[in-house]
């Protein structure tokens, strides 16, 4: 273009451009003057940047990189993810650690994203309702040999930690969790109430911290659409194992469709009929109520403990505690897998390890409340001693406590059961109907799987 | 882009010593058509025609097309996007038309116009996940519009949790969102119809409505339709707005077909299926595009 450009310059007297018509050849100067112009800039634009980072390469390029996808630079703020990689990089000088970010309820999408066009990161926060999808992809790698030629490294984890798939590891948790309520202790003690320590006396506290004048309310439910896995597995397993029900029975068959996961939704309903919650609960989600926690406008969650660190960033003075356990709960875990497709295996390996290195899980422990999946986190006294994790292991390893699964399609699994629900909350279905039609949707896919 | 391409090829562009010039100016639009829009669409064809599994693609004849058109999901979103296209499109000439004709009157006071045009244009600079954001406030259950409808109405209307509010509150969203764009395109082309036609035909006794008719109308016909095209296939495939506002809920009231395909395509890795769905989608927006093409080039003549 440039040649071009110049050659038309240089011979504008002889002919003229844009217009075929004689007696043009000043205009026809002109055009070529900025013509030429033109491509002079488009060279210097185009070609410069490129010139000079080319000279600014060379360190970063002596540096292996890794790359680890995450979301919790939002739960545990971005100094914190920012720390565990410098503590990282500086036992590893030759590697250089960067991330992916992405808010949780879009991480999924994310994930799928750069794993279809194989783009997959090194490194991957990983949620167990994700697995299945992405392992289609062949992109997680089974952690089982690397566990098996690591026996030190094994022998800290807990065997819950680890989250096989088809008969192989895919996934193994950062962080376990049994899902409970967390209330302000500040908004307890100005009203006198003490915490629920049962289902049954959720509504009368709920009643005594209820002022509907001033929009303030005990709890909010989450059964917006925005985000299905927590309406499925908080707002509607966590009471179903509290109950007696299950998700899934002891050969895998579907289960919910029971008295118990009847009793669930006629549960929530009669607090929304008596007012007992923050209202509009079809079009509340997760992060609205962590504002309106953050707000003060409601003092309980059923949630994880993450919730401390989400609304103190929003509000420092907002200190939550764990109300006491209910009986069995959901259990869970967010996790970390790593890609097959990594070219840095071994590095990648040795960050993972470092996730669940002692220095990383006292310190998650004691400043962010995260209960870390090493039996040395577990047994740590400082647990006892946070208002947040305490009854967390116990409640873990209850035994009437209940894994949630690792199934295939789960977004669409939860965004079905979660549909079904709003139906019954909108009147649209009686509660047997609504888990009936979800189980038999669960049913269907769960045996193209089998 | 169907304005450049329609431009772009235009009798001149072909005529003897002007063709390499023509496409050296054309040429950047054509290779980011070749990579975007025809590429993958040469790519998702013969995919509608295969399965993904195991992580390998089988060919499997009709059956992704046979599973899509007795799904009772998707005719259920191409009712919905069919409804909310048409709904956005007419309400984007109404208030497009409306706010142009008003602009483009006499104004006592040319400042006070174009203070008023860029007001008007404010909407605009929102991108589609933003005004989702800032709507999403307004309609929440204790915000802005639901106060007004408790005044007004006597009850507060729950616009992104009631299904029978749903479609109408993102269809709103939408047409807030780009409305600005055709009252642009509107106005230029009023602007551009000769003040002598009009005056010709006030000598002739004719009035404001017969103006519209007869000269309004017929000279802004072909922009008109091309407006119509372009607004309907951009609304067609509206992703971004319900993917923040609802997700498709409540009860699927706002499961547009753009929806469904990220949930078949992207979250259930089903590509087969999702790329039999792209093609069905593509035919709709074909034969509407032909149908209108057909009509203007009827009309133009």
């Amino acid at each position: 273009m440039f040649l071009f450009g110049f050659h038309r310059w240089r011979n504008r007297g002889q002919y003229s451009v844009g217009c075929e018509c004689q007696g043009y050849k000043n205009e026809g100067g002109r055009d070529m003057r900025k013509w030429f112009v033109l491509c002079m800039l488009s060279v210097l634009f185009v070609g410069l940047p490129g010139f000079s980072s080319g000279q600014q390469g060379t360190p970063a390029e002596e540096k292996t990189k890794l790359i680890w996808s995450e979301w919790w630079d939002v739960e545990w703020g971005d100094d914190t993810v920012e720390w565990i990689i410098a503590s990282f990089e500086e036992k590893n000088p030759g590697v250089e650690v960067q991330t992916i970010f992405a808010p949780n309820d879009q991480m999924f999408g994310k994930l799928l994203t750069v794993a279809q066009s194989d783009e997959a990161p090194d490194v991957m926060g990983m949620e167990g309702h994700w697995a299945v999808a992405i392992d289609k992809l062949g992109v997680l790698a089974d952690l089982d040999p690397l566990l098996e030629k690591d026996p030190d490294f094994r022998s800290k984890l807990p065997n819950s930690a680890l989250m096989p798939w088809q008969g192989e590891t895919k996934i193994v948790w950062l962080y376990m969790m049994a899902y409970h309520f967390f209330y302000n202790t500040k908004t307890f003690a100005q009203k006198g109430v003490e915490p629920p320590d049962s289902w049954d006396s959720l509504p009368a506290v709920l009643r005594k911290l209820r002022d509907p004048d001033n929009l303030r309310y005990g709890l909010a439910l989450q059964f917006s659409l925005r985000q299905t896995e927590h309406m499925t597995t908080r707002m509607f397993m966590t009471p179903l194992v509290a109950f007696g029900g299950r998700l899934l029975d002891e050969n895998d068959q579907v289960a919910f469709d029971s008295p118990e996961g009847v009793e669930v939704l006629e549960y929530w309903k009669k607090m929304i009929d008596e007012d007992l919650v923050y209202p509009d609960p079809l079009d509340t989600d997760p992060r609205n109520t962590y504002e309106l926690m953050a707000e003060e406008a409601v003092s309980m969650m059923l949630i994880g403990p993450w919730v401390q660190s989400v609304v103190e960033q929003s509000n420092p003075d907002v200190q939550l505690a764990s109300a006491p356990p209910f009986g069995g709960s959901a259990a869970t875990g967010s996790g970390i897998s790593l890609s097959a497709k990594t070219k840095h295996p071994e590095i990648a390996w040795e960050f993972m390890k470092h996730l669940w290195s002692d220095e990383v899980a006292i310190k998650m422990v004691e400043e962010k409340s995260m209960m870390w999946a090493t039996k040395k986190a577990f047994e740590s006294p400082a647990i006892q001693k946070n208002l947040i994790l305490k009854y967390q292991p116990a409640m873990i390893n209850d035994p009437e406590s209940q894994s949630i699964p690792i199934l295939p399609e789960m977004e669409d699994l939860f965004r079905m059961l979660s549909e079904n629900m709003q139906a019954y909350y909108l009147g649209r279905k009686d509660a047997e109907a609504a888990v009936a039609e979800a189980a038999e949707y669960w049913s269907q896919v769960l045996a193209e799987y089998r | 882009m169907s304005i450049l391409i329609i431009g772009g090829f235009e009798g001149s562009m072909f005529s003897k010593g002007r063709s390499y010039r023509g496409f050296i100016f054309i040429g950047p639009a054509l290779v980011f058509l070749l990579l975007i829009i025809i590429y993958p669409l040469l790519t998702i064809f013969p995919q509608s025609f295969q399965e993904f599994r195991n992580q390998t693609f089988r060919f499997v004849g009709l059956v992704q097309y046979k599973r899509l058109l007795s799904d009772e999901l998707f005719w259920l979103s191409i009712r919905l996007t069919i409804i909310f296209t048409v709904g956005t499109v007419v309400l984007h000439q109404v208030f497009g038309w409306a706010l142009a004709l008003l602009l483009n009157a006499r104004w006592p006071n040319i400042q006070l116009r174009n203070v008023f045009r860029a007001a008007l244009l404010l909407p605009w600079i929102f991108s589609a996940p933003a005004s989702a954001l800032l709507w999403r406030l307004l309609y929440y259950s204790r915000g802005m519009l639901s106060y007004i409808s408790q005044q007004l109405l006597g009850f507060r209307i729950s616009f992104l949790s009631d299904p029978n509010w749903a479609l109408p509150a993102v269809l709103v969203v939408f047409t807030w969102n780009f409305y600005p764009l055709y009252m642009l395109l509107i106005l230029g082309g009023l602007q551009a119809i000769p003040r002598s036609m009009y005056e010709a035909a006030k000598v002739d006794g004719a009035n404001r409505v017969q103006s519209f008719w007869k000269i309004t109308l017929p000279q802004m016909s072909g922009i008109l339709m091309t407006m119509i095209l372009i607004d309907f296939i951009t609304t067609f495939v509206q992703f971004a707005l319900v993917w923040v506002m609802t997700k498709g809920g409540p009860l699927r009231s706002t499961y547009l077909v753009s929806f469904y395909l990220y949930e078949k395509g992207l979250l259930t890795s089903k590509f087969g299926y999702a790329s039999a769905l792209s093609v069905i989608i593509a035919l709709i927006i074909f034969v509407f595009m032909f149908i209108n093409l057909r009509y203007f080039r009827g009309g133009s003549s």
